[in-house]
Parts: structure tokens; C-alpha cells; sequence
């Protein structure tokens, strides 16, 4: 019984919060703490789970003969109950101050409403994982998009956030359209509905049904997912939505893709041919890289963290293709390195980049503006939102010890791993491109959030509303908080991360990875002794980083510091002589221009002669190729068999009538002649 | 509380009931009167509760009791009391106008009814013994009203007409509920009830605004509102 | 983790970090048929820079005074991982030829920041050119540390040190590390070390605020990262004459450091030449050269393949 409560708990706090919310609109305390409390049962239950390594079902409640509600807690399901309920907590608590604080994003949707579909979107999330047939899971996976879609259009005045909202929803239907199709055929092999049943018949499966199958789940949850080219929903629908549920699109939905990704491929359709891994594996590195490029070209901070989301999902897809492929080729123990690595990026991946979304509604809050080139100075005005987003923007650019190194350095693991023991040429060149695309996404990740934090928070301010910013309220600053300890922590005890994973891939691929990685504090990974000790790097860190300090008081005595304006080649120091977003990216622009196809029209006025410039406009545009040769023509083509097919609609009633009518006559003859 | 009819008895019953209503939806297709259309609506409402009163008669449980007073209280008396306010405002002559003949509508309608025949023939003998009453005519019948309400609603201009063929199709299905199954369960038969009625209702407010807006209740000028 | 070795290694590239950048100083100066200050002036500026007054930005916040220790730290760190003395790295349970590389993007972070917190436009300009090169580079040196590592089974890099010359797969991954080495130090023909001119500098840019201890403090561990590269090319491509891991003969230990100081100072004159021969390359030019590091690498990983299989 108790560990019934364990699976239903979170959900049963999820779901009270919406009445909750709507009715006491006052107490607004009320509903977050609901919320907060159902993160903590979740993430409690999460952890039992795993330690347990014990698997809790509750069939229920019978709808309809063919379908019934029926829940499943195991190990991969309380990992991700897991993942969404950390940044839970932070997002409810900080939603009370954000909500309430003066202009911010959200304006347009009452504070109650937001409130209750912030819970039910919560609560669909966790059915999504803990759905354990198709009948549940199609629901809560409809329920999740529905509820997100109202969160994106808000109150459907602002014409950016429809579109955004439009876009969204047509392709989450098409992504729903291709699960179910993916889930129907599996089920008519499988006889029934239920994942059990489903789990069972994979051997029936015949090479054709798997491919068809791993097809329409890639293409269905690789749009949910935001891999390139089926992301276009992505860096226009997160960013519209009031900051704290950014956070919880872009840190937590999307994971709910590769959820399902995962399962489809370990339990439905089975280990599938070796290509299953490698078009993953490249569909990711594209992801990711075009991701972050595009995440530089971004001045619109929560935009840019749309696209970072994208460079990161593509990197988790890198290590879910890695392992898929080293599980087809018979090397188990590679594939859980490279399955633990994927998992263990996406934890760390909800928690940072929730945290940064987090920072930019802080900045909206504070500062009024998204726009970084509107930005700057705020470290002296918001230190404390500041140093939460330093600490977020640490562990995105993963560098050591923060929480984004740990996962792509078992990320790296993995791929040589997967090089060393398959020992193909193909499969080496594979290995290098994506082990090359991770490590220039890894570097221009630094790169992209130098510049967003470096832009935004430092120097000086650089508009009005930025030298007016205020600190946001305790609220605000504590949701952060948590997160920005939580990135931390799991930088800091990475191997506990690793350790939280193992029944995951234990249950999947049959083995966890070599029992020295997660062991102690030590990584040591699959093959050998590459070694990444965090706790230990940071003590070296601090022993060595005294030790030229020391050095120089030795030799120097005491230093002074004299403060004084920069040297600006003798003139007065401006804001607008900073560098700006735009300009911090333009290197990078030159160099990948052949990839990103900037547009730029400068126009320049000279009224009097040539060499007296009045005014120059500088516009930059991009249009990402596949918008036009994609989606475009898609829709074009889309729009023209339409325009044919409305000559069916002839505006008259009866025509319509008589259409059904005729369809009925043909459909009762056929069932009378076949 | 015995029964106070046998299953032939309900039985034979229904069959009478159904093979009238077939009758009473032929003749509707020549009615020339909207007011006439409506109390033939209204008689095919009190044949249905005929139907499920045999039915219920026969099973004296308090399911089939309550299907038969909603039978009645919406189908004999509701629907037709609403289209006939309905019909009271609306501007212009109360006539039938039809796009295809009314000689022509009749036979098209014996032809329905003879296919329904047709197609209905693999569930006519024995096949519902078990579980329904051995009313033969039962099911054709039902599909019968199914075609002709169709035929009805595709054929005819008035918003009014529509209605009547879209309750003369829903109770079709009643019919079949009645005969083949002895009765659906109460939610749903409470359910079509519902819904039928909130149907008729809208579509006569929708009439009743169509007539307001345009000067009349002929569909066939909506056409103007295509983009 | 051997605290013998390891308390070698702190002196070692603390105290020869500068005196192998007066080598090359001198011998660019000698190429050049001039005199150069001697092999000992960058400890004379070290010193003068270490015991001289600071002067901040007064737009800056407690992130320009928290990166120059920062940066030493990450880079020191880094520096210790890499074998010089035995076929070992000194810290080889802690940290690998990843976390090297992830150490430096951590250095590279916060000098960037540091160098945006300044509201300096120059600052900007190094930090934006500093970042966008370094995006080339990494790719560059993680493949090359790919390459070694496949056949050696392991990241660690007392795995990665072999006997000698590695073997036909290494010829692209040594001319890629190459060219890693000088992006990294910053010399020509990618940066060029010995100017302030705006319109070239990528590393000095983000130093231009910097001055008394601090800036000591940066150039100093520049110098240290210098030396890490060139002994990361000695270790894993000519690591001749290292002791044997776990060796505690004196004898052996002494021959090491010897063998290591040689490669490392050739491994600098090198560079020098190369520095000397060739132009410095516009700005938008270099990106191509690192470009061709990085299809090196990747020429590499696949070699191994090939030489294995």
C-alpha cells in the first residue's frame, strides 16, 4: 500500500494544486506548496525507486473496454519522475514572487490560471512517464502538449505568442500523429494495449515492423524533442511562456522525448540495426551544433536559451545513438557507459538550464528586457540573481567542477569506449565526428555564455532599465537558489548521479557500466583509468590556485589596487563603446558563415559627401536554410491541395449532408458485400 | 413484478412499431406542410415509446421503464413542441421546398428502404435471438429511418427539415438500441437523449438566428457566407 | 596519486615556465639578427609586475579581481596532470586528458568575463576573438587526445605516454597538436605575442586592463600553459629518456628531467622558427589553419582504425 502512496503521491499533490490554485487566488502560497510538496514526495519516490530497484504498478480504473488507466513505477519511469520533480520545486517556489512581481513577461495571463496549468502540466508530465499503456500514455502525452500550448499563448493577445502557440501546436499534432501510428502498430503485433504486452511481442516484431516503428518514434518524439530540422516549434514556443514554465519546457518536456526514444528502443521494438544508432548519433551532433550556433546569434537571452536547449538535447541523442549502436553490435557494458552519460546529462541539463530560465525571468523582472543589448551592469544591481546565473551559465559551458562537465566527460568516455571496442573504420569516423562535434559545441558553449553573462551582467548598463534594475524577491532568489545549489551538488557528486542511473541501464541494456564508474567519488570509466575525481579537482583547484597568491605576497608584500576609469583611447567611456551581443558573436558568424547563411543590408547615409556618414543601418538576418527548403515548400505544398480540396466545400449545408449521406450508403453496402 | 408481456408478445410488438415507423418516414417524404412534418415527427416519437414500453413491459426492471419515459418525454413531446415555437417565428410560407421532386423523393425513398432490406438481411434471422427480440423487422427498419432521415436531410432546403431528418435518423438507432440489445444501458440511452435534444434545440436557435439574419430559413443562402 | 612527483612538478613548471619563454625570446631575437633581452627577463618582469600597484576598472566587479587566480589555478592544475619526469602523469585517479582540456576552457571563461567586465571595448574584442578561436582549437586537441588515447586504451595520460614515437597514426595528430600549441600560446602566424596592435590581438586584448600582481599573475600562468603544451608534445610524442612509472631511482629521475627539459626547449625553438618563417596570418585567415588541425585530428582517430585493424 505504501508503495502504492510512493507512485501516486506527486501526482495526487500535481493534481490538487489546480482547484487549489483557482480557488485560493489570494493564498497564492497555497498552490506552490502543494506543488513544492509533490516535487519532494516525487523526487523522494524517485530516489527509493532506484535504491530498491523495486517496481511499483497500479492498474486502474477501466474507461472503456479497450482502454484502461494503468500507471508503472520502474526504474527508467522514477528516473525521470526524478528529473521532473528537482526542478519542480525550485520553479513552484519561485513562480509565487515571479507571478506577483511588476513587469514581467506574463502579464497577460491572471496569476491563478497560470498557477493551476503550471500544476496540471506537472501532473501530465509524470502520467507521461508513469503511463504504462498506449491508451494512458497517448492521453497524458495530448495533455502535456494541450496544457503547454495554453501556457505559450497566454491570453492569445499578443500576436508573437499565437503564432508561437500556432507553430507549437501543429507540430505537436503531427509529432502526436506519428507516436500513435508507431504505437498502434505496435500494439496490433502485440495483440493489446498495455506496455507489458508490448514488451512481450517484441521478438514477433520482423526486421520491416522494427524500422517502421523506430521511424515513426524518431520522427514523432525527435520533434518533441527538438532535433534538427523538426525544432522549428522550439526557440519560438519556449520563450513565450512565462519564464518559470520556460524552464520547465525547455528543462524538463523535451526529456519526456527521449523517455520515450529510450523505451521504444530497449523494450518495444528492441535492439534495432546498427544504423537505428548512427543516424541518431548524426542527427544529434547536427543538433547540436547548429544549436548553440544559433543560440549565438540570439540577443534575445530567453531565445538563446531555446536554442541551447536544442545543442543539448542534440548531445543527449548523441549518447542515446552511441549506446543504441554499441547495444546492436553485443557490447552491453558500452552502451550503459554511453546510456549513463545521456541520462546523466539530462538530469544535469533540467537543472541548469531551468536555472537559466529562471535568471532570464529574473532579468525581465529586475531589469524589464530580455534583450541582452539592453542589459549590462546588473551584477551590481541584482549580485545575487547574478551569481546564481554565473553558476548556471558554469555548469552549461561545461567546464570542471560544475555539473555539465561531469556528463559530457562520461559522454566522451562513451564514445571512445564505443571506439575502441567496435573496431570498424566506419564506425571510427563516426565516433570522431561526433566526439569532434561535441567538443566545438563544448567550446562555443563557453563561448555563448561568456557572452550572455558577460553582456548581460558586467560592465556597464545599457539602457535606461537596466540602470534602474532592482533585485528580485526572496522568492525568486531562492527557487534559483536551489537550482544553482543543485547544479553544484551534482557537479560536485557527480558519481552519486551515476550511481542513480545504474538500475536505470541495468534494467535496459541488462548491465550498468563497469562497477569502478560512480564508485566512491572517482569516475573511472568502462575500459581503464581515465579518471575524473570532482571533489578532487576542486581541492587542487583551491590548493593550487593559494599557492601563486602566496607566492606572490612573498615576493610582492601586500598588494595595492588603485581604481580608475578604462582607457578608452582619451575620450569619456560610454556604454555604447562596449562590445555588444552582436558584435561578441561576429567572429563566430565569419567563421561558420558557410553553415549559418547570415543575411546582412547595411545602409549608409552620407547626405553631404562621400566621406561624411550621417546615419548607417546595420540589419542581420538569419534564415536557417531549412526553413525555406523544409517547411516552406511543406507548407506551400500543403496550402495548394488544400486550395483543390475546397471545392468540396461548397458553403451549402446540404452538400455536406449529402456527402455523409453518400458515405453512409457506400460504407453499409460494403459491409453487406464483404 | 411479473411480466406482463412475453418476449414473442414484446416481440411482435416492436416488429408493429418498427415496420410503422418505416411507413410513417415514407409518408413524411411527401408531406408538403411543415406543420404536417411535425406531427409526423411527433407520431414517430409515440411509436418509439410504444417500442420501449413493449420492452419494458416485458423486462419490468426500472431501466427500460426510464428509457421509455425518455422516449416519450423527449422524442413525442419535447422535440416537436421546440420545432413548433421554432416554427412560429420564423418568416415566409411554411412549405417544404425540396432540390429534387417530391415524386421522385418517394420512390428514391422505397429504393432506401429495400436496400436497407439488403443490408440488414444477415441480422434479421436469429442472429439477435439470444440477446434481442425476435423482431424481424427491426433492424431494416432502423436502418431504414437511418437512410431516409439522411436523404431527408440532404434533399430538403429548410433548416426546419433538417432537424426533422437528422430525429427521424436518431431514432433509427433508438430502434435498433430497443430491439437488438433489449435495451442499451441507461447512461448511454440517456446520453443520445441528451444529446439529440441539446442538438435540436441549438440547431432551432441556430434556425431561429438564421431566419433573423437572412429573412428566412433556406440553407442554400448560407452559400454566401463562403470565403 | 604520487606526492613525490607531484611535489617536482609544482616547482618544476612554475619555476621553468618563464625561463623557457626567455629561451624562445631570445632565439626568435637571434633569428632575427638582434640581441633579445636574455633567457631571464621574463623573470625580471614577473617579479617587477608582481610587486607593483594594481589599477582596476572602476566599472569592474569582484569578477575581475576573482579570474586571475582562477585562471592560474585551472591552468596550474592542468599543467600538473601532464607527465614530465616518469612515464606517469602525478595525478592520474583524479583527472584525465578530458578534464585537462575542460580545465582550460574553465581558464578561458574567466579571463572572458574578466575581460568583459572591464566596459572596455578592448576587452571585448580579445574576449569575442579569444572565444570564437578557441572553438576551433578544442575540437583540434580533444581529437588529437582521441587518437592517442584509442590505442592506448585509456584517457589517462600515464596510459598515453608510450615508449617513443607512436607510431604511423601520429604524424597527423603531432602536426595537429602543433598547431593546437601555437593557437594556444598565442604566436604567429595565429596571434602574435609581442603586440598590442588592435587590429591583430586576440590574448593580450583581454589583458589590457590588467596590470601590477594581477597581470604578473596572468602572464606567469600563460607561460606555465606554454610549457604544459610543449611537454604534453613531448610526452606523448618523443618521451624519450622518462623514468619508468613508479621509479624512485634519483638516477632515473634526474635523466627525466634532463630528457624532458631538452625536448621541451627543441619542442620552443621550434616554435621560434616557425614564428620567425612565417607572417602572421589575418585575423580571418586563421580560422583556416586551425581548420586543418582539426581535419588532422580527425585523420588521426581514423588512422588508428586503419593501423589496428
Amino acid at each position: 500500500m505504501s508503495n502504492t502512496l510512493l507512485l501516486i503521491a506527486p501526482l495526487v499533490y500535481f493534481l490538487l494544486a489546480v482547484p487549489v490554485a483557482l480557488v485560493a487566488q489570494r493564498w497564492r502560497v497555497l498552490p506552490a506548496a502543494l506543488i513544492a510538496l509533490g516535487g519532494v514526495a516525487g523526487a523522494l519516490a524517485s530516489l527509493w525507486v532506484l535504491r530498491e530497484s523495486e517496481v511499483i504498478t497500479l492498474a486502474g480504473w477501466q474507461i472503456a473496454p479497450f482502454a484502461q488507466f494503468s500507471v508503472r513505477l520502474d526504474a527508467l519511469a522514477a528516473f525521470f519522475v526524478g528529473v521532473i520533480c528537482l526542478p519542480a520545486v525550485a520553479v513552484a517556489i519561485y513562480g509565487i514572487g515571479y507571478l506577483n512581481a511588476a513587469g514581467a513577461d506574463h502579464q497577460h495571463a491572471p496569476p491563478a490560471a497560470i498557477d493551476a496549468l503550471l500544476a496540471a502540466f506537472l501532473a501530465a508530465m509524470t502520467l507521461v512517464v508513469l503511463a504504462d499503456n498506449v491508451f494512458s500514455f497517448l492521453i497524458a502525452w495530448e495533455l502535456m502538449s494541450l496544457v503547454s500550448f495554453f501556457l505559450v499563448i497566454g491570453d492569445g493577445r499578443q500576436a508573437t505568442a499565437r503564432r508561437a502557440g500556432f507553430i507549437y501546436i501543429v507540430m505537436t499534432h503531427i509529432s502526436a500523429g506519428f507516436l500513435l501510428l508507431a504505437l498502434l502498430l505496435l500494439a496490433r503485433q502485440a495483440g493489446g494495449f498495455e506496455f507489458a504486452q508490448l514488451r512481450a511481442a517484441t521478438g514477433g516484431l520482423d526486421g520491416w515492423e522494427r524500422n517502421a516503428v523506430f521511424g515513426l518514434a524518431l520522427v514523432g518524439f525527435g520533434t518533441k524533442l527538438g532535433l534538427i530540422p523538426l525544432h522549428v516549434w522550439l526557440p519560438r514556443a519556449h520563450p513565450a511562456a512565462p519564464s518559470h514554465i520556460s524552464a520547465l519546457m525547455s528543462g524538463v518536456m523535451v526529456k519526456t522525448a527521449i523517455y520515450g526514444l529510450v523505451r521504444v528502443i530497449w523494450e518495444f521494438a528492441g535492439p534495432g540495426p546498427a544504423w537505428w544508432g548512427g543516424l541518431l548519433m548524426a542527427l544529434g551532433a547536427i543538433s547540436a551544433v547548429l544549436g548553440i550556433l544559433y543560440a549565438l546569434m540570439e540577443r534575445d537571452l530567453k531565445r538563446m536559451l531555446a536554442y541551447s536547449t536544442v545543442e543539448h538535447v542534440g548531445i543527449i541523442t548523441i549518447g542515446v545513438g552511441a549506446a543504441a549502436l554499441a547495444a546492436s553490435k553485443g557490447h552491453p557494458t558500452v552502451a550503459a557507459l554511453a546510456l549513463t552519460a545521456a541520462l546523466v546529462h539530462l538530469y544535469n541539463h533540467s537543472v541548469f538550464k531551468g536555472l537559466l530560465f529562471l535568471g532570464a525571468g529574473a532579468l525581465q523582472t529586475g531589469a524589464g528586457t530580455r534583450d541582452l543589448e539592453r542589459m549590462g551592469g546588473l551584477i551590481r544591481r541584482m549580485p545575487k540573481t547574478a551569481l546564481c546565473v554565473l553558476i548556471g551559465a558554469l555548469g552549461i559551458a561545461a567546464v570542471p567542477p560544475l555539473s555539465g562537465f561531469a556528463g559530457e566527460w562520461l559522454l566522451f568516455q562513451g564514445l571512445l569506449d564505443l571506439g575502441a571496442n567496435v573496431n570498424s573504420a566506419t564506425i571510427g569516423l563516426l565516433v570522431a565526428l561526433a566526439a569532434g562535434a561535441l567538443a566545438l559545441t563544448g567550446a562555443l558553449a563557453v563561448a555563448a555564455f561568456v557572452r550572455a553573462f558577460g553582456v548581460g551582467f558586467l560592465a556597464q548598463p545599457r539602457s535606461a532599465g537596466a540602470s534602474a534594475a532592482r533585485e528580485v524577491p526572496t522568492s525568486m532568489l531562492a527557487g534559483m537558489a536551489l537550482l544553482a545549489a543543485s547544479v553544484i551538488a551534482m557537479g560536485l557528486a557527480a558519481a552519486g548521479v551515476v550511481r542513480m542511473v545504474r538500475p536505470v541501464t541495468t534494467g535496459l541494456v541488462g548491465t550498468h557500466a563497469t562497477p569502478a564508474l560512480g564508485e566512491g567519488n572517482v569516475f573511472n570509466a568502462g575500459w581503464l583509468s581515465g579518471a575524473y575525481a570532482p571533489w578532487a579537482v576542486v581541492a587542487g583547484l583551491v590548493a593550487v590556485g593559494v599557492l601563486p597568491w602566496l607566492v606572490a605576497r612573498l615576493l610582492g608584500g601586500a598588494g595595492r589596487e588603485r581604481v580608475a576609469p578604462p582607457w578608452v583611447c582619451g575620450v569619456d567611456l560610454e556604454p555604447r563603446m562596449q562590445y555588444s551581443a552582436t558584435g561578441f558573436a561576429k567572429p563566430i558568424r565569419l567563421i561558420f558563415q558557410a553553415v549559418i547563411r547570415p543575411q546582412r543590408t547595411v545602409d549608409v547615409d552620407r547626405p553631404i559627401s562621400a566621406y561624411f556618414v550621417s546615419s548607417i543601418r546595420y540589419d542581420e538576418q538569419l534564415h536557417p536554410i531549412y526553413e525555406r527548403h523544409l517547411y516552406q515548400r511543406g507548407v506551400a505544398v500543403l496550402v495548394g491541395a488544400s486550395r483543390r480540396i475546397r471545392t468540396l466545400q461548397s458553403g451549402s449545408i446540404r452538400a455536406y449532408i449529402a456527402y455523409i449521406f453518400l458515405t453512409l450508403l457506400v460504407v453499409l453496402t460494403l459491409t453487406r458485400l464483404l | 413484478m411479473d411480466a406482463l408481456l412475453t418476449l414473442e408478445q414484446a416481440g411482435n410488438a416492436i416488429d408493429v412499431a418498427a415496420l410503422s415507423l418505416l411507413g410513417l418516414a415514407l409518408v413524411s417524404l411527401l408531406v408538403q406542410r411543415l406543420e404536417t412534418a411535425i406531427i409526423l415527427l411527433g407520431l414517430q416519437g409515440v411509436l418509439l415509446g410504444v417500442a420501449s414500453g413493449a420492452a419494458a413491459l416485458e423486462e419490468m426492471a426500472w431501466r427500460p421503464w426510464a428509457a421509455f419515459l425518455l422516449a416519450v418525454l423527449v422524442k413525442a413531446v419535447a422535440i416537436p413542441v421546440i420545432l413548433w415555437f421554432v416554427l412560429g417565428r420564423v418568416a415566409g410560407r411554411h412549405e417544404v421546398e425540396t432540390v429534387i421532386p417530391l415524386k421522385l423523393a418517394f420512390p428514391v425513398g422505397i429504393g432506401l428502404v429495400l436496400l436497407a432490406y439488403w443490408i440488414a438481411e444477415p441480422f434479421t434471422t436469429g442472429t439477435l435471438g439470444a440477446e434481442g427480440f425476435a423482431a424481424e423487422n427491426a433492424v431494416p427498419a432502423a436502418l431504414g429511418l437511418l437512410l431516409l432521415g439522411a436523404f431527408t436531410m440532404a434533399t430538403r432546403k429548410k433548416a426546419l427539415t433538417q432537424v426533422i431528418g437528422l430525429v427521424t435518423m436518431e431514432n433509427g438507432i433508438y430502434l435498433a438500441a430497443v430491439a437488438a440489445t433489449r435495451g442499451l444501458p441507461l447512461a448511454v440511452e440517456f446520453g443520445i437523449a441528451l444529446d439529440v435534444l441539446t442538438g435540436v434545440a441549438l440547431m432551432a436557435l441556430v434556425t431561429h438566428e438564421i431566419n433573423r439574419l437572412i429573412g428566412g430559413i433556406n440553407v442554400d443562402r448560407l452559400r454566401a457566407l463562403r470565403w | 596519486m604520487d606526492w613525490l612527483l607531484l611535489a617536482l612538478q609544482i616547482p618544476l613548471m612554475l619555476l621553468l615556465a618563464p625561463l623557457v619563454q626567455g629561451i624562445i625570446k631570445t632565439s626568435k631575437a637571434r633569428w632575427q639578427s638582434r640581441r633579445g633581452p636574455g633567457v631571464l627577463q621574463p623573470y625580471r618582469d614577473i617579479a617587477k609586475w608582481l610587486s607593483r600597484e594594481s589599477v582596476a576598472s572602476d566599472q569592474a566587479s569582484w569578477i575581475f579581481r576573482a579570474a586571475p587566480p582562477v585562471y592560474a589555478a585551472a591552468i596550474l592544475f592542468a599543467a600538473l596532470l601532464v607527465p614530465t619526469l616518469e612515464r606517469r602523469s602525478p595525478l592520474p585517479a583524479i583527472a584525465d586528458a578530458i578534464v585537462f582540456v575542460g580545465l582550460f576552457a574553465l581558464a578561458r571563461f574567466w579571463l572572458a568575463i574578466a575581460a568583459l567586465d572591464t566596459a572596455s571595448n578592448f576587452g571585448g574584442m580579445g574576449a569575442s576573438r579569444e572565444v570564437a578561436f578557441a572553438a576551433l582549437v578544442e575540437p583540434a586537441l580533444l581529437l588529437v587526445l582521441f587518437a592517442v588515447a584509442l590505442p592506448a586504451g585509456s584517457t589517462s595520460f600515464s596510459a598515453m605516454v608510450g615508449d617513443g614515437w607512436p607510431g604511423a597514426a601520429a604524424v597527423p595528430a603531432f602536426a595537429a597538436l602543433l598547431v593546437v600549441t601555437i593557437a594556444e600560446t598565442g604566436r604567429v602566424p595565429v596571434d602574435n605575442p609581442d603586440t598590442h596592435l588592435e587590429l591583430t590581438m586576440i590574448h593580450e586584448g583581454m589583458l589590457l586592463e590588467y596590470s601590477g600582481r594581477p597581470l604578473g599573475v596572468i602572464h606567469w600562468a600563460t607561460q606555465v600553459k606554454q610549457l604544459a603544451f610543449l611537454s604534453l608534445l613531448a610526452a606523448l610524442f618523443f618521451p624519450w629518456g622518462m623514468a619508468d612509472a613508479g621509479s624512485r631511482a634519483p638516477l632515473a629521475l634526474l635523466l627525466g628531467l634532463l630528457a624532458w627539459f631538452v625536448t621541451v626547449v627543441v619542442l620552443g625553438l621550434l616554435l621560434g622558427v616557425i614564428e620567425t618563417a612565417y607572417a602572421k596570418l589575418r585575423i580571418f585567415r586563421a580560422p583556416d589553419l586551425i581548420g586543418v588541425a582539426s581535419v588532422l585530428g580527425v585523420l588521426a582517430v581514423m588512422l588508428t582504425f586503419v593501423v589496428e585493424g
